[in-house]
Parts: structure tokens; sequence; C-alpha cells
């Protein structure tokens, strides 16, 4: 499996919360590579794709938040018109369901890539080998 | 028909205590011989029946409280052999704390008769239709004034809670003229008619009687006028006997006590001293006729005062004023008795250890309850799904375990306030208490 670990940040739904979990990262030196937000009525959740991710779930820790790493897949996507819809397609002949879905540029390879979790994560990663997409590993984006 | 027991609601007040007297020295002598622990509190005290000679004596008998009656589940307070005992009630009490009572036929009897008092009290007869709304079960609410509705001899209609457009039908449809449930059913009857465009001059009720929970004033003016009412309040607790340990009469200055059936002191319920009449304390009672399960002192929790200055309605039973508040944390949810203590139990034990707070309201006259609670650090989630699985998953334990509604709202660690002394555990918006 080739994964890129994802941290998710649980979030009041209240102004100033997310400015605060940004401050945690920045006072620990984290370099942000990508987020997104999810939201409810009450609360949202924060992913993030940064530099460093230990020390960043310990900064987070010890300042109080509830965060969890979890695992994802990262597949390259080329910037071009109808790239992610067949991207999707292929997912959507397998039955494989996309449970969140943001995106991510790379500085090192200058690529842009598609940040997936799927309800089969385990099998994704064969259905776009085979498909011709490449999937990218932390050291590919440099975010150890 | 203005008594439905004239002899007695008017009962000079000299003869009612000559009465009670009577009454409460073969009640002792009861409780003595038949109840293991009135007897030991009694022994360890010193005090023998002989001993109680009258009211006077009263005060030097001991308290009983919520925990005797608990630590005696389920039949440890029954004072007569169980063939006697007809019924068995259970107070709205939750997992692990209810209580059981039991009444003979006599105690059935006593019960129907102050429920009958009450309905009379407020205008009703034997040509009236009493739509009983309050829950049939062990719950006393509607049994109370269901038995009650006969012993008057008025046609009762016992359609318990639930589904309320068939209720309104009903009132349409069989007349219904006395309504009894909790105030805020009554409110969310009425509400129901609104939104099913029945008028209140479509309908034949002229009067309610309302209780097991607090209400305003102002609620009470709120209900009159959307059903075209006159709104009575009615007091009791299983412990004692259910509904219509006092009730109100058409003046309503006050509830008046059933002296013939019940004594009610007012204590300070820090030194337990008997207070003097119009001061406000803890109200106890003490069952005085009812046999299967007889209370001696019983400390409701309930704040209230007393006065014995006479009602222009002509009893002269005294009235004691609406509970202005509780000696404990109870509360009261849509006619639901809750301690936070069980709410906290149910967030431990599904893993929410750390801080909680119960926000309770009431909207457009309905409470409202939201459990604000810390989420654990250590929870794992991915998605808003798993959230919201967990929030639900404690949502519904609260609702069948404790029988509350409520909303569940996650929180960050160390959102809700720390104060350094006694944690604000329960915010109660509801200002029931004037």
């Amino acid at each position: 499996m080739v994964k890129i670990r994802q941290i998710s940040v649980f979030a009041e739904n209240k102004p100033g919360k997310i400015a605060k979990v940004m401050k945690i990262l920045a006072d620990s030196g984290i370099d942000i590579r990508a987020i997104s937000v999810a939201d409810s009525l009450d609360f949202g959740i924060l992913r993030i794709i940064c530099s460093d991710v230990n020390k960043a779930l310990d900064a987070l820790k010890n300042a109080g938040c509830v965060a969890k790493v979890n695992h994802v897949t990262a597949v390259s996507v080329p910037d071009v018109a109808g790239a992610l819809s067949s991207l999707l397609c292929i997912l959507s002949e397998a039955g494989v369901g996309l449970s969140y879905m943001y995106s991510l540029y790379s500085r090192k390879t200058r690529d842009a890539y598609m940040i997936l979790k799927t309800d089969n994560s385990e099998e994704i990663d064969n259905l776009l080998f085979r498909n011709g997409y490449d999937l990218v590993s932390e050291h590919d984006l440099d975010i150890i | 028909m203005r008594y439905f027991n004239e002899k007695a609601e008017t009962m000079p007040r000299e003869e009612l205590s000559i009465l009670q007297s009577t009454l409460l020295c073969q009640q002792i002598k009861h409780v003595y011989d038949n109840v293991e622990l009135y007897r030991r509190r009694m022994d360890e005290k010193g005090i023998s029946p002989e001993d109680i000679k009258g009211i006077e004596d009263l005060h030097k008998l001991p308290f009983t409280v919520k925990a005797d009656l608990r630590d005696t589940y389920p039949y440890g307070m029954f004072a007569v052999p169980m063939e006697e005992v007809i019924r068995l009630h259970a107070s709205s009490g939750t997992t692990g704390k209810q209580i059981v009572v039991g009444y003979t036929k006599d105690d059935i009897d006593i019960w129907s008769e102050i429920c009958a008092r009450a309905l009379a009290a407020a205008g009703a007869d034997k040509n009236d239709m009493v739509h009983v709304s309050y829950g049939f079960g062990l719950f006393t609410g509607g049994f109370g004034l269901y038995n009650g509705s006969e012993k008057l001899g008025s046609t009762a209609i016992p359609v318990s809670s639930g589904n309320t457009q068939r209720q309104v039908t009903i009132f349409k449809d069989f007349g219904s003229t006395v309504l009894c449930s909790t105030p805020s059913y009554a409110m969310h009857l009425a509400e129901t008619m609104q939104s099913m465009g029945v008028r209140k001059e479509d309908i034949s009720l002229k009067a309610g009687i309302f209780g097991a929970e607090p209400w305003t004033e102002e609620m009470r003016r709120k209900i009159e006028e959307m059903l075209g009412i006159k709104a009575y309040d009615i007091y009791g607790l299983t412990e004692v006997m259910g509904p219509g340990v006092s009730y109100e009469c058409k003046y309503q200055c006050g509830m008046h006590v059933n002296e013939d059936h019940f004594i009610v002191e007012v204590i300070d319920p820090d030194t337990g001293k008997v207070l003097p009449e119009g001061e406000t304390g803890e109200l106890v009672f003490t069952s005085l006729t009812k046999k299967a399960f007889p209370v001696i002192r019983y400390r409701t929790r309930d704040i209230g005062k007393i006065t014995k200055e006479k009602c222009t309605c002509g009893r002269t039973f005294l009235r004691m004023t609406k509970p202005m508040g509780r000696t404990d944390d109870m509360l009261i949810i849509r006619g639901v008795n809750v301690f936070p203590s069980q709410i906290e139990t149910v967030l431990v034990e599904r893993g929410f250890y750390t801080a909680y707070q119960i926000v309770v309201d009431r909207v457009d006259n309905s409470d409202t309850c939201e459990v604000k609670v810390e989420l654990p650090p250590e929870t794992s989630f991915e998605t808003i799904g798993d959230l919201e699985t967990i929030s639900r998953n404690v949502s519904e334990a609260l609702k069948s375990l404790l029988g509350i509604v409520a909303k569940v709202t996650l929180l960050e660690p160390n959102s809700i306030p720390r104060s350094e002394g006694k944690a604000v555990r329960v915010i109660d918006k509801r200002k029931l208490y004037s």
C-alpha cells in the first residue's frame, strides 16, 4: 500500500478555532502542504497534510487538541480538463465509494495530486495502478 | 358542585386537629408493628408508639428520606401483607433508582376521593367528560385522575399520553370538558390544535388540571388563553400517594392539602427544625390513612411554604404554595425526573470522563435539554459521520436509560470552564420557580 499520513483535528464550529490550530502548527515550524475543512452544524474536522507529522501531532496533543493520524491515498492527476472526471469514473465503475477528497500541490514534483479516502483503501492502490495512475509516498512529496 | 366532600373539606380546624391526632397515633402503631425500618429508627431514638399522643408529638419522630425507600426496594416499606395490596405503582425514577409503592383497596378509595375533590374544586361534576392525558402505567398520573373521575361520577376518557392529533380529534368528537395532563403537554395539545385548524370555539373544554412538573403563572395564562379554559394546579408525589395530595380551588391562592389524610410540615432543610407558618422551607409529608405504603415525615426536597389563613372558597384545609424550588439538584424535564449524576453515569460509562454541562431551557413552552461533553483526546475518528455516531449513541442511551430527550453536543477538550469551587454542571434557563 502506498499511503500518506494525514492529521485530522476535531474543531468546534466557532470563530477562531481553525486559526488556533494553525497557530499551534506555526509555532512548531510545521509547513502545511494541503488542508481541507469538513463541517457540520456543531463541529468540523480539519484535515491536514504537513511536514513532520510526528512533531505536528505532538504539538497539537500538547495543546489539548483531539488529533488523529489517518492514512490516505495521494494520486497524481494531470492538470488538464476532464482529468478528475476520468479518475472518478474509474472509481465509480469499480463501485468504490468516496469518503472525502481534496487536492495537494507538490513543490518538489511540481505536480497536482488528489488526496482520496475511499471505502476500500486497500484495493484502491491496485485499481489506480492498473489504470495507469501514479501513487505517491510521503518520501516523494518530501513531507516526512 | 362546590365540594366533593363538604364535611371533610370544611371541617373546623380544631376538629381537624383532633382527627389528625387520632389518625397519627394509629398510623405510628401500624408502621411500628409492620415496617422494620420505622421500628428500628424509633427504637434508636428511644421512642415508642405510646410516646406519640397527638400531632404535637410529630416532631419527635425521625424523618424518612428517598434513600430509605430505595434501600428497602422493592417491598421493604410495605406495611401490609401482599394479599391486601391490590395495586403497585412506581416513581418516575429511572434505572436502579425507582421506588415501588403499593395500595390496599382502602388506599385506592382514599386516592380516588382526593382526586375527586381536586376535580370538583375545578368545577367538574358527573356531567363532565374528563380527558386524562397523563400516562397510564406505573406512573401515578393517569390512574390517579382516572380514579378521581370515576369516584366523582363524571365520564372518564383514559386517553393516556401521545398521539396528539388523535387527542385533538377526541376533544372535538367525544366532547372532553376537563383536561388532565402535564402543563407542557397541555401546551403541546394547544399548539397541535392550532396547526390542525381547530379553534377553541370548536371544542368543549372548560377546565384543566395540570401537575407533575413545575410551571409558571405565565404558562398558566397562555394555556388558559389558547384552550379557552381555566387552568388548575395539582400536587402530589408517588411516595406519598400520587396526584391529589393538594389541589387548587377556584380562587387559586395556593393548593389545599388534604389534611384529613396527610400532615404537611415545613422544615429548615439544614437543621431539620420545623418552621413556623409562612416561612419557606422543605415540605415534609406524613400519610395518616394510607396503609400499604405509609410514609412518616417524608422529606420531599420540594421547597414551599404554607398558610392556614381561611380561604374564600370555604375550605379549611391549609394551603401550600406551588413548589418554589428543590433542595437537591433534581431536574424535571418534560415531566421526567432526572439527577445530573445519572446523566454523568451514562457519560462516564461511554468513555466521557472529562467535563460536561447540562443546559435546560424551555422553547415554545416545551423543555429542551442539551448535554455538552468534551471529546476525550484519544477518541478515534476520521469522518463527520464517526463523530455524529458518537453523539447519537450517547443521545440514544440517555433516551433509553433515563427517558430524556437530549441533544448531545461534542466540544473540544478544556472548553467547558473549570470553576475553582463547585463545578457548574447544570444551567437551567427555564426560570420555573418565581
